[in-house]
């Protein structure tokens, strides 16, 4: 099998989820401010606030954070910090980050199965204020399996592609995407 | 095994893994290796952990960062701000520090100001012919000021920790806030003054340029005006302010045409990625907080920390030494996140506000972000300069001395921070 193309097909996969991901956050994020904004306005206008708003905007912020940490994760935009790695030659460098990725990915899965596991649990509790009661999974476990899933696929691509890069220097997409994206910022901020 | 718990967490960030997974890591190392508890258990507790709604603040500060970046209103700020202090001695750097003190009223995250307006100042002064490092490390240590004026989203996260009043933390950063600025000016003046530093002179403005630029300046400098107003009032909670504050600078933005659909649309995507690495953080350092509860590891160090001394004052001292060393090897949010319930049990055992600590601790830990060698600061405006690291570190070294002082006196002033929000509540 051609590895490189299959590494391709994968990464093309993720860049096609984390196109989902990110209009779903943004939808997200959008209905936080307009929930909230709307709810003070309501709330001088008509003298009762709306709890249902208050309690939507806080499920979908649980929404948005672990879609937006699943997104960030692709970009290569989780916090971390730069110590003696960098300056490892190319082939040690990338077989560490391939092992660490690999890391990530075990560790995604094992918190998802966890979180798929209690989802019964806690589907046995309800909203309180929205105006249908749902069944409290569909924001604790749920978003918590969704961000952790999409991290965990991320991460296997992650880990093959910067051992595939350490082999051959095959160049590692989520990378070039990444500097790509910097490039395009630059431009913006020098006009 | 909570000690091998820490060497873990450490161990794997140092390897450069991202904090919020070594904080996973850590506790389910501890949770397989050492503890009857069930992992399930511990999971369960990674959502609802982030399920408050002052936390909401957080997205709603940042998307605020986010669009005044965008140019039109950190350019406005830094013209009004050169008309009014341009011509003291140091130009453009007392600028620079000025600018940030007004732009600290409307964003919440001190990279936003090295960023935003660091990029307008940093290339002002280098135009006007500025030392590049000078020029990145006036605007690293000016960009602290951010997150102690209000709104703040460390004050916030802080906030939800310890369970204080974002509120009452909000309004307690005014006064540090200005002293810091003040502080840092004096700085500036005297490397200017004693030749340290060649610092071009500004024309003094004529008072109809002042108004020109002032009343250009008039609809940004409203925002910071309704957040006080808002909290003063209280008419609305943090959250809403945040929400509000968006609308407004939306509606600016698109007065200004600074803001195109596009634009907003990346600025949008923009929050979305980094509020939700940055929660994330907090929702992976849940389990690693109830190890640390578990096994009284507050109990144990506030024992340990009262049999060397029962004098608050060298608490504090010692605590601020403590996170200003590992403020200069780890990432802020990780050591709030593990600091503050490690530490406030003892700080309120020994009678500190914990609004006043909140203070200190986020002063420090702002201090922790422009030192090198892990420098978030440093490193955003090295990027803007084009500098060495070297360069810019050795140009941070006299700002140490304002902001060391700054620390000291916030430490130890509690009313520096207390009285603004006791006597307007």
């Amino acid at each position: 099998m051609n590895t490189g193309g299959a590494l391709g097909l994968l990464w093309r996969l993720i860049r096609a989820i984390g196109a989902v991901e990110r209009l779903l956050g943004i939808t997200l994020i959008v209905f936080i401010v307009v929930a909230i904004s709307v709810q003070v306005f309501t709330r001088y206008l008509f003298g009762r606030p709306l709890t249902w708003v208050e309690e939507g905007a806080g499920y979908a912020f649980l929404w948005m954070v672990f879609i937006g940490a699943g997104l960030g994760f692709k970009e290569l935009r989780h916090i971390r910090i730069d110590t003696f790695v960098g300056r490892l030659p190319r082939k040690p460098q990338h077989l560490l980050r391939g092992a660490l990725y690999l890391l990530c990915t075990v560790t995604a899965m094992i918190v998802a199965w966890y979180s798929y596991d209690i989802m019964d649990i806690e589907s046995r509790s309800n909203t309180i204020a929205l105006p249908i009661e749902l069944p409290r999974h569909l924001f604790y476990s749920v978003p918590l399996f969704c961000g952790m899933a999409s991290m965990a696929l991320t991460g296997i691509y992650l880990t093959l592609a910067n051992w595939a890069h350490a082999q051959s220097g095959r160049p590692i997409e989520a990378e070039l995407a990444a500097r790509e994206r910097q490039r395009i910022d630059d431009q913006e901020a020098a006009i | 095994m909570i000690l091998a718990m820490f060497v873990v967490m450490f161990g794997l960030i140092a390897l450069e893994l991202p904090v919020a997974f070594a904080l996973i890591v850590a506790s389910l190392f501890y949770l397989f290796a050492g503890s009857m508890v069930p992992a399930s258990i511990v999971v369960q507790r990674m959502a609802p952990g982030i399920d408050s709604f002052p936390l909401l603040a957080i997205p709603l500060f940042v998307l605020a960062g986010n669009i005044l970046n965008l140019g039109g209103i950190a350019t406005r700020i830094f013209e009004f701000a050169v008309a009014l202090v341009g011509h003291l001695r140091g130009g453009l750097a007392q600028v620079n520090i000025f600018a940030s003190l007004i732009f600290a009223g409307m964003s919440g995250v001190a990279q936003a100001d090295a960023a935003g307006l660091g990029t307008v100042e940093i290339r002002a002064m280098k135009r006007e012919g500025f030392d590049a490092a000078f020029a990145a490390a006036c605007s690293a240590a000016s960009a602290i000021v951010g997150p102690i004026i209000p709104p703040s989203v460390i004050m916030v996260i802080y906030g939800v920790l310890a369970q204080v009043s974002i509120g009452d933390l909000f309004l307690a950063g005014i006064i540090p806030g200005f002293l810091i600025g003040g502080l840092l000016m004096l700085m500036v003046y005297f490397l200017v003054v004693t030749g340290r530093v060649h610092a071009p002179i500004t024309p003094r403005a004529t008072l109809p340029q002042v108004g020109r630029t002032f009343v250009r300046a008039v609809p940004p400098l409203l925002a910071p005006v309704i957040l006080v107003v808002g909290l003063l009032s209280g008419v609305a909670t943090p959250t809403e302010l945040g929400a509000i504050t968006v609308v407004y600078v939306t509606t600016l933005g698109f007065i200004y045409r600074d803001l195109t659909l596009k634009r907003l649309y990346k600025a949008l995507s923009d929050t979305v990625i980094s509020s939700g690495v940055l929660i994330f953080i907090m929702s992976a350092a849940v389990p690693f907080g109830w190890a640390i509860a578990v096994n009284n590891v507050p109990a144990f160090l506030t024992e340990w920390l009262l049999s060397i001394t029962h004098n608050k004052y060298l608490i504090l001292l010692m605590i601020n030494l403590l996170l200003l060393v590992v403020g200069c090897v780890m990432e802020t949010t990780a050591i709030l996140l593990i600091a503050v319930p490690t530490f406030l049990p003892l700080i309120l055992q020994l009678g500190i506000d914990p609004v006043h600590f909140g203070l200190v601790i986020i002063l420090n830990l702002l201090i922790g972000a422009t030192t090198p060698p892990f420098g978030v600061l440093l490193f955003i405006v090295q990027d803007i300069a084009k500098v060495s690291f070297a360069q810019i570190v050795r140009a941070m070294l006299p700002f140490y001395i304002p902001l060391g002082i700054a620390l000291i006196m916030l430490t130890y002033w509690p009313a520096l921070s207390l009285w603004l929000p006791k006597i307007l509540k």
